[in-house]
Parts: C-alpha cells; sequence; structure tokens
C-alpha cells in the first residue's frame, strides 16, 4: 500500500436535525483508502452509507472529523473526483443526449476555442464507446432502458479521468441480469483506467465480487463493524469467481455481522 | 378528411352568419360579406399601420418584458427558497389582483401613454411565470444541482445550464397563459383613455354604430391571436422538443 | 407569520417610496388612507357585484365547457369538426367581446356574465377534452371487462378519471373569470369594482380608487384558495427533499 493514501477519513460524525429532532447518521468513522484499490462499503439500507459518501465527496459537511484527499483537507469538491449516483432518472438531464450528458462535467467556458470544444466531444464520444453506447450518442436518456442509462452515468463519470470514483449503489435500480453485466463493465474500466473507487453497497455479494477490501458499516448511527480484505484472485468472474469456497466464507462472515441471531 | 371536415363546418356556420345577417335588419348581425369588406377597407385605409401592427408591438413589447422579468423573479426566489416563506404570501395577493383592475391608477400615475399601455401588459404576464418560476425551480431535481457541483460549476453556470433547462417546460407553459393575459390587457389598454389600436378601434366602432367595423376589428383580433398562439407553439417546438417528445405530446 | 411580517415590509416599502417620493405622492396614497377607504359600504356591494356576474358566468361556463370537452373528448368526429371553429374563437380576447355583448345583450349582469363565460368556456373546455382522451386505456378495458359501456362507462370509469384535469381547467377559469368580470365593469360600466375603481378615480378619490383594488386582489386570493384547495394543490414548490435512499431490502443475493 502507498505511504499517502488517495482519501482519509478520521473520526466523521454527521446528524441531521429536523423539526426539532436529532438524527445520528454517522457515529464515527475512520478509513483510508490507498490509489489503485477498489473499496467496498456495505451496510444495511438507511444505515448513513449514503451520508458518508456525500460527505467524502464535499457535497455535505460532516459534524466534526476530517477528510484528507490526497494528504490535504478537503475544503469543497475535490476536482478529481466523481461520482456514480444511484438513479439515474435523477440524475441523467433529459434535456441533452447522452453526448451531452457524458460532457457535461468536461469544462467548456465559451472562451474555449473552437478545436478545444471539438476535443472534449471526441472525449466524451470515447468514454461513451468504452461503456458500449457508442451507437447512441444522440439518444435522449429516456429512449434508453434503465442499464444503459446507468452505462450514460458511469460514461460520464469516467469522462474526466478522476483519480477516485465513488459510486453510490449504482446497480441498484436495474435488474439482476443487468446488474451482473454492469458490475463486470464496471470492473473491466476499473482495470483499463486505473481507477481508484468507492463503491457504497447493501448487496454483500457485490461488495465481495468487486473489491479488494470491504467495510461493513453498522445501522444507523453508523460505524465501521470490521474491516475485511478480499483476497479472490482477479481477474474475476461472475460464475467462477462466486463459487469459489473462499467467496462464500466471506459471505457468510459478512452476513454473521449484519444479522446476528440471538444465540450467535 | 377529418381536417377538411373542421374548414367544412367553419365555412357552414360563416354562410348560415351571412344568411342571417341579410335576413335580420336590427342592424347587429351585419352578414360577415360586410364585415369583411370593411376589413379589406380597414386594412387598406391605413389602419394596419396606425392601429393593427402598434397593437400588435405593445403586446409583444408587454408580453416579452413581463415573461422574461416573471422568469427572473421566479428562478430567484425559488434558488434562495430562504426567501420563499416571507414573500410568497405577498406575491399570491399581487398575483391575485385581476391586472384590468389597475389600470385607471396606471392612467392616472403614468398618463395615457403607449409606456402605461406596454407596462400594464408585463406586469399581467408577469405573474403566471413568476409564480410557476418560484414553484418549478424549488422543485428541480437535487440530484441535477448534485451533479453540477460535482462537475464544478459555479452557482452561475448551474443556473443557466442546469436550472433554467430544468424549469423551461413550467416557465413556457405559465408564458401561454400569460400571453392571453397580455392580448386581454393589450384590448382593454385600449379601451381607456386611447385614441388609436385596436381596442379603441373595436369599442369607437360600437360608439358609431359601425357593426361591421366592430366585427372586423375582431377578426383581426382573432387572426392575431391565433397567429401568437402558432408562434408560440412553434417556439415550444423548438426550445422544448426533448420535453414534448419525452412526455409524448402531440402537436397542437 | 413571517408571511404577514413580509407583507409588512411590503407596505412600509411603499409608505417609504411615496414619502421620497419615488412613488408621485399624487398616484401613490398612503397606505393608511387606502385602509381608511376600505370602510366605504359601497365598496363591498361593488364586491358582491362583481362576484354574482363572475359565479354566473363561471357557472355557465362550466355546465357548457365540461359537457362540450366529453363530447369533444370521446368523439374524434365531433372534435374534427369543431376544430377550426374553436382555434378561431379561442385566441379571441373575450375583452375585445365587450362591444358587441353591449350592443347584442344590453348593459347588465346577464352581459357581464356572458363575456365571463366566454372567457372560462376554453380552459374549460380544453382541459376537459384533454382531461377525458388521456384516461389510461387500461382503466377503460377494465371498465370494459366488468361489462360496463357507454354512458355507465363515461359515469363511472372516464368521468371520474378526467377530474383532476377539469380541476386544473376550472382553477385558470376562475382566476381568468375574475379579470374579465372587472375588465368589463371598467369598460361597460356594469356596477362591480372595476367600475368602483373607475369611478373613484375619476372623482379624485385616488385612496378610494385603491382601496377597491386591494379588494379585487383579496377576492382573488380567495377564489384563488379556495380552488387550489380544492384542486388539492398538485405539484407545486413543497417538494420535500427526495434524498431518500431506496427502499429495497438488505440483503445478500442469491
Amino acid at each position: 500500500m502507498a505511504e499517502i493514501p488517495l482519501i482519509r477519513a478520521t473520526a466523521l460524525t454527521k446528524s441531521f436535525t429536523s423539526r426539532g429532532r436529532t438524527t445520528r447518521a454517522i457515529a464515527d468513522i475512520t478509513f483510508a483508502q490507498a490509489e489503485g484499490e477498489f473499496l467496498g462499503v456495505v451496510g444495511p439500507s438507511g444505515c448513513g452509507k449514503t451520508t458518508l459518501l456525500r460527505c467524502l465527496a464535499g457535497l455535505d459537511h460532516p459534524d466534526t472529523g476530517t477528510i484528507e484527499f490526497d494528504g490535504h483537507p478537503i475544503t469543497g469538491i475535490p476536482p478529481a473526483l466523481s461520482v456514480v449516483f444511484q438513479e439515474y432518472n435523477r440524475s441523467l438531464f433529459p434535456w441533452l443526449t447522452t453526448l451531452e450528458n457524458v460532457r457535461f462535467p468536461l469544462r467548456r467556458p465559451s472562451s474555449l476555442g473552437r478545436r478545444a470544444r471539438a476535443a472534449t466531444r471526441e472525449q466524451a464520444r470515447e468514454a461513451l464507446s468504452r461503456v458500449g453506447l457508442a451507437d447512441f450518442a444522440d439518444h435522449h436518456p429516456w429512449q434508453l432502458s434503465g442499464g444503459m442509462q446507468q452505462r450514460v452515468a458511469l460514461a460520464r463519470a469516467i469522462v474526466s479521468r478522476p483519480r477516485l470514483l465513488l459510486m453510490d449503489e449504482p446497480f441498484a435500480s436495474v435488474d439482476a441480469q443487468t446488474r451482473a453485466t454492469l458490475e463486470q463493465l464496471t470492473i473491466t474500466l476499473t482495470v483499463e483506467l486505473g481507477l481508484t473507487v468507492l463503491l457504497i453497497t447493501h448487496d454483500i455479494d457485490e461488495a465481495i465480487f468487486m473489491s479488494d477490501r470491504v467495510l461493513v458499516l453498522a445501522a444507523r448511527p453508523t460505524h465501521i463493524l470490521r474491516e475485511l480484505p478480499i483476497d479472490l484472485p482477479r481477474p474475476r468472474d461472475d460464475v467462477e469467481t462466486r463459487a469459489l469456497p473462499l467467496f462464500q466464507n466471506h459471505r457468510r462472515d459478512i452476513h454473521h455481522l449484519l444479522s446476528p441471531t440471538p444465540d450467535s | 378528411m377529418k381536417k377538411a371536415l373542421g374548414y367544412l363546418v367553419a365555412l357552414l356556420l360563416l354562410v348560415v352568419w351571412e344568411i342571417a345577417g341579410r335576413a335580420s335588419d336590427t342592424g347587429l348581425f351585419p352578414p360577415v360579406s360586410d364585415a369583411v369588406t370593411e376589413l379589406a377597407s380597414l386594412l387598406g385605409t391605413g389602419s394596419l399601420r396606425t392601429d393593427v401592427l402598434p397593437s400588435a408591438g405593445r403586446a409583444l413589447a408587454g408580453f416579452a418584458l413581463g415573461t422574461t422579468l416573471g422568469a427572473l423573479l421566479g428562478i430567484t426566489i425559488g434558488w434562495f427558497h430562504h426567501l420563499e416563506p416571507w414573500v410568497r404570501p405577498s406575491l399570491e395577493f399581487l398575483r391575485a389582483i385581476p391586472p384590468p383592475a389597475v389600470l385607471p391608477v396606471a392612467v392616472l400615475a403614468l398618463g395615457a401613454t403607449s409606456g402605461m399601455r406596454i407596462t400594464v401588459i408585463a406586469a399581467a404576464a408577469m405573474w403566471p411565470v413568476l409564480i410557476a418560476g418560484v414553484d418549478a425551480t424549488r422543485a428541480v431535481e437535487p440530484g441535477y444541482v448534485d451533479v453540477a457541483r460535482i462537475s464544478g460549476l459555479s452557482p452561475l453556470t448551474t443556473l443557466r445550464r442546469v436550472i433554467l433547462p430544468a424549469v423551461l417546460p413550467a416557465l413556457l407553459a405559465a408564458a401561454r397563459i400569460a400571453l392571453g393575459l397580455a392580448l386581454i390587457m393589450m384590448v382593454i389598454s385600449e379601451m381607456i383613455g386611447a385614441t388609436a389600436g385596436l381596442g379603441y378601434l373595436i369599442l369607437q366602432a360600437q360608439r358609431t354604430y359601425a357593426i361591421a367595423q366592430m366585427y372586423a376589428g375582431i377578426i383581426v383580433l382573432g387572426l392575431l391571436g391565433w397567429l401568437a398562439t402558432a408562434l408560440f407553439a412553434l417556439l415550444e417546438r423548438r426550445v422544448l422538443g426533448w420535453y414534448q417528445d419525452q412526455k409524448g405530446i402531440a402537436d397542437g | 407569520m413571517r408571511g404577514l411580517a413580509g407583507f409588512a415590509v411590503l407596505v412600509g416599502l411603499w409608505d417609504l417610496l411615496r414619502l421620497a417620493h419615488v412613488l408621485p405622492p399624487t398616484a401613490a396614497p398612503a397606505s393608511w388612507d387606502i385602509a381608511r377607504a376600505l370602510a366605504d359600504p359601497s365598496l363591498a356591494v361593488a364586491a358582491g357585484d362583481t362576484l354574482l356576474a363572475w359565479a354566473g358566468g363561471l357557472l355557465l361556463a362550466g355546465v357548457l365547457g365540461i359537457a362540450a370537452g366529453i363530447l369533444l373528448g370521446v368523439s374524434r368526429w365531433a372534435d374534427a369538426a369543431t376544430r377550426v371553429v374553436i382555434d378561431f374563437l379561442r385566441p379571441i380576447p373575450a375583452v375585445a367581446l365587450i362591444p358587441v355583448a353591449v350592443v347584442v345583450i344590453g348593459l347588465g349582469a346577464g352581459m357581464q356574465a356572458v363575456l365571463v363565460a366566454f372567457a372560462c368556456l376554453w380552459p374549460l373546455l380544453i382541459s376537459t377534452r384533454f382531461g377525458v382522451r388521456d384516461v389510461d386505456p387500461l382503466l377503460v378495458e377494465t371498465g370494459r371487462v366488468f361489462g360496463a359501456s357507454g354512458l355507465r362507462l363515461a359515469a363511472t370509469v372516464t368521468g371520474p378519471a378526467a377530474v383532476p384535469a377539469i380541476r386544473t381547467g376550472l382553477r385558470t377559469a376562475a382566476s381568468l373569470g375574475l379579470v374579465v368580470a372587472v375588465a368589463t365593469e371598467l369598460v361597460a360600466g356594469s356596477p362591480g369594482l372595476g367600475w368602483y375603481i373607475a369611478q373613484q378615480q375619476q372623482a379624485g378619490q385616488i385612496p378610494a380608487a385603491y382601496a377597491g383594488i386591494v379588494v379585487a386582489g383579496s377576492l382573488g386570493y380567495v377564489i384563488h384558495l379556495v380552488f387550489d384547495l380544492s384542486a388539492g394543490r398538485a405539484v407545486s414548490g413543497r417538494a420535500v427533499s427526495r434524498r431518500s435512499v431506496s427502499g429495497r431490502a438488505f440483503s445478500g443475493r442469491r
């Protein structure tokens, strides 16, 4: 592991107050992620995973604790960071074509010359073809299936070559078949582009299958129950990897952590 | 086939009007041919330049001014959403004032000028768009704003590239209502203290018992309204094509 | 509470701008003078007259517009036959017909109600037609499967399903009707708020003219509230933050 982690969270806490009632979302979270590592964060629904991601992304501020990106405390949204949100239909712009959606994060001040603007279009096109949607550049998101829309969101997230990609339940809104395909696609992209990914999910299998290491979170107010290295061989295969005894062991371990039976 | 039926029925009604007009001797229903003759002479005598075009120009100016102002204010208030509970009831009250009610004081304050008429048209056209702007801006998908922030957009760029397109369907729907109000205010503002304009023409025709001319004026107004609606639909199609396709809204 | 404070600031601003001569004091009377003029009993009478003409016109338009809208929504032929005529008549501002109505019907509340009805007819007709046509075909088929047809289908399925659209039309019509009612009074001199305001302005009673405007606004506000509440306040800005996590139960995948 590298000397300076890409992102490091120290003693994060966060509560929300609405109508006079305070809810603690994050009790105490400390972890670090190295460059190039695929980190899975798994926990029950509503445990504060999304809040954690929003804090890491700089979209929300933790009440206490610090977040360092590349060794420096963050003071906003780190420019080298990108997010895939859970619900594509709430994050893709219906008025833009898929190409324009993907191109959206690329800086495009009007001062930019025509050539530079054409270059961003090429960049977007390249990202689209990486997710297999080169032929759908001129479609609008609502003309595509849910799985394809999430591919567009993925293309948009990688178009600027982020150093850290945060994924918030990215495959929770698609069917199981599509989900497996998208998981495989994400892994491929990670390898091809050398991405550092932090994946938040409630799906234990997904976390094990994709990650190098898994953080298991407790129910709200959340904290880290266990940190679990996943030493499954890569490249991982949808069928083979899942059939390995090691995979099953990890799966059982996390399951027990998250749903303790009274006599356990 | 069905389209032809519509024109056939319209023609039939005109024929009925013609026959009834010829048969009646009250002078209240001149045959449609008289109205059309009157229409031709009206436009021939330069009324197009002195009445119709200035009226249309004022309506357009007031409509453009009012809807633009309404959109700007509405989006601003919606964006600074902490402001809304303070100003909302006042806005709702001001919006609820029937625009013609302020005409007499507008004449008093601004005089019977073109500027006054454009002002009252703009004031009427502003409110629907303003209220829709507030509501639509507040209802913008928070996820859209998150994407803009992650992409490093400044607040101003976010307004232009995310908020504006997101609220545009609501704004244009409200502008349709504003268009109707603008036409109403165009006519009514010319019926008070005016010496030219379509509204003046129609009212004057009635007062001098030039009934055929009165109908001619109304026909012009109908054509003007039809034209405005058609142009507006064209504009909507241009800037909201994606929305209409998404919602499966057919033309017309 | 904050709304009231906002309103107070608005009134204060009015008086301030007036005292600073930004607003011409001759055309912008002091708020307390306007408040005093609100007590005029003939103002209440005028408001009653306006309300009556408005209600009569809206009722007339409601009956005609909804009936015609249902017909045009159900029958494609009827729709095609009337389309051209409606497309031409609809954009005519009702106020342009004031002179016609004065000549044909004569001065009076009846004339005013007819004009209000003409204005209110279109939003009602169009939204009813849209509502009827937009009814989910699945609902109609379900109705058919359970043996409903013809009038019974219209009464039990099509009609109720179109109600939300009709309500929207009613809301538009209600506020438009008030505009036309006041405009008619202004031009044709039928008794009511529009006439009251014009009279007071001509008599130099500017605070009273403003009092008339305030009452007209209050009337509009109440109408808006009543029709908005009855329509259940559709998608307006009260959007709660929808940033909740999806409700999928936590589970491993088989």
